[in-house]
């Protein structure tokens, strides 16, 4: 193609917005209000996986000690750290010791910590390891893993609590994947009925191009400026539409003070902006432009 | 130039539209073809056009094997056509000058050349003064001369008219016929649709009749 036509097929594919102005509005109607739904979902998804598995780091295993003779329990201790360090999936590792393990339960009970006065000579409470594990779905291995380790006689560790979040987890995985597959679906029929609606309305304007000896790649490039600057424009109106949506949302939580383990809220507009403004416009380039070129293909065999 | 073959059309259905057609126009010849409704006119046309296949038989047009013509070449084919329809086909948003325009843009055509080109077509239907206006505040007659300047403005070496006075008053269809006359002593060949006795009585021209999908009769300054 000779570049002084690409120029006016470019021209003609951005007039052509303006010249059917009403089928344009339709088209960015619908485009914009299904990738704002699909928006949507993913965002719902990312907030409820982040509140999962902010649920999942607060879930920490703790590793009681046996006690050691004062002399050799830093030798000890250090040995069992470099031991646990070694198992893989283990993330965080943080001692308490028997004195500090004392003046926390002293701490829980506030008021009547004078209860425990006169333990110190003899502290009940044993020296422990605090542990999170980066990965679980393995955490039964794990623990049996830390169980084996010499010297530590419980491994304390609420798998029941895991064995929950793991399952809820993979829910709403599930579940999001399947809404995302049928919001992507159906907005491709709706898509696709309005293009062809757009297309059917310019099948004359097609015709004479075809009669007066048009190439099928002339004829093409306008639809697709159009579908494509279509789709951009709508991706952009679905990113201020949703990002305005889920601000507006955000500032809703704020005020309610809201806080489940270390998930204090809803993810930063700021982490997801970028992601969701590419996949917008990716997504409403793509359909656009794809969805004009298959729906003029029916009305090139002429 | 025009050949067909023994061309037969029959349509899914098995319905006969075309049936063994022999016929050959020269270069730069003015013929009408004429025959009732349902004879096979405006199937010879699509035949020419490449909008539908023969079943049967060969088809050239100009330097086109028409019959066995690849998609590709489709375009290059009807650039060597110039087409005129009874109900005009220009495009409603664009106004005279573009639609004229428009035949040269979709052969590539540069800026200059369309500048230099759209006005002498123009001048020479006489609608030079009218290139801003829109189809729809010209007249049926008006209309069809756009349709003219738009089908001769890429030095088609035929132009085929299917029934291009179809929707035009007798007045105003003795001018199109007269233009197209004057065309066809340019150079272009002109093959002619029409319905109308008293514009082939008058005009003389070669005469090809179809009935029931065949030539019933082809005489050159015939009458219908």
């Amino acid at each position: 193609m000779k570049l002084h036509s690409f120029g006016y097929l470019f021209g003609e594919g951005v007039r052509s917005i303006f010249r059917h102005k009403l089928m344009s509005f339709a088209s960015i109607g619908v485009l914009t209000a299904c990738l704002v739904l699909i928006g949507a979902s993913v965002l719902l998804t990312v907030n409820i996986n982040a509140l999962v598995g902010g649920a999942e780091q607060e879930n920490e295993i703790i590793a009681f000690l046996d006690d050691f003779e004062k002399e050799e329990s830093e030798a000890k201790t250090a040995e069992i750290r470099a031991l646990l360090e070694k198992i893989d999936n283990v993330d965080r590792i943080d001692y308490v010791s028997k004195e500090q393990a004392l003046q926390e339960e002293k701490d829980r009970l506030g008021e009547d910590a004078a209860l425990l006065d006169g333990f110190e000579e003899n502290n009940p409470y044993p020296a422990h390891f605090v542990l999170t594990v980066r990965d679980l779905t393995t955490l039964s291995a794990t623990l049996e893993e830390i169980s084996s380790i010499p010297h530590i006689y419980r491994v304390n560790s609420a798998e029941s609590v895991t064995n929950a979040l793991i399952s809820l987890r993979s829910t709403v995985q599930w579940i999001s994947t399947a809404v995302f597959i049928a919001l992507v679906l159906v907005s491709l029929v709706i898509i696709s009925n309005t293009v062809r609606l757009t297309v059917f309305s310019r099948r004359r304007e097609i015709n004479i191009m075809k009669m007066v000896g048009a190439t099928n790649s002339f004829i093409r490039t306008p639809f697709m400026v159009e579908g494509t600057m279509l789709g951009v424009f709508s991706g952009f109106l679905a990113f201020a539409l949703l990002g305005g949506l889920y601000k507006w949302l955000m500032g809703s939580f704020d005020g309610m003070n809201f806080t489940i383990g270390s998930f204090d809220g809803m993810v930063p507009f700021a982490d997801l902006a970028l992601p969701l403004l590419l996949g917008f416009l990716l997504a409403g380039m793509l359909a656009g432009m794809l969805g004009s070129v298959s729906s003029i293909q029916k009305h090139m065999k002429v | 130039m025009i050949d067909l073959r023994n061309v037969s059309k029959t349509y899914p259905g098995g319905n006969v539209a075309l049936h063994d057609v022999n016929l050959h126009l020269d270069d730069g010849e003015f013929a009408f073809i004429v025959g009732s409704s349902g004879a096979g006119k405006s199937t010879l046309l699509k035949l020419l056009l490449h909008e539908e296949k023969p079943t049967t038989g060969q088809i050239y047009v100009n330097d086109f094997a028409v019959h066995k013509l690849k998609p590709s070449q489709v375009p290059y084919l009807r650039r060597s056509l110039g087409i005129v329809f009874q109900d005009f086909r220009l495009i409603p948003s664009l106004n005279v000058y573009d639609n004229v325009a428009f035949s040269l843009r979709a052969v590539g055509a540069s800026k200059q050349e369309i500048r230099k080109k759209v006005p002498f077509m123009l001048e020479l239907v006489g609608l030079q003064d009218k290139f801003k206006s829109r189809p729809d505040a010209l007249s049926g007659g008006e209309q069809q001369r756009v349709a003219l300047a738009r089908a001769l403005v890429n030095n088609p070496r035929i132009i085929i008219a299917d029934e291009p006075t179809g929707n035009v008053d007798p007045e105003r269809s003795m001018e199109i016929v007269s233009l197209l006359e004057q065309i066809n002593k340019l150079g272009p060949g002109i093959l002619m649709v029409t319905h109308d006795h008293n514009l082939v009585h008058r005009f003389r021209k070669r005469v090809i009749r179809i009935e029931d999908g065949t030539v019933l009769s082809d005489r050159k300054g015939g009458i219908y």
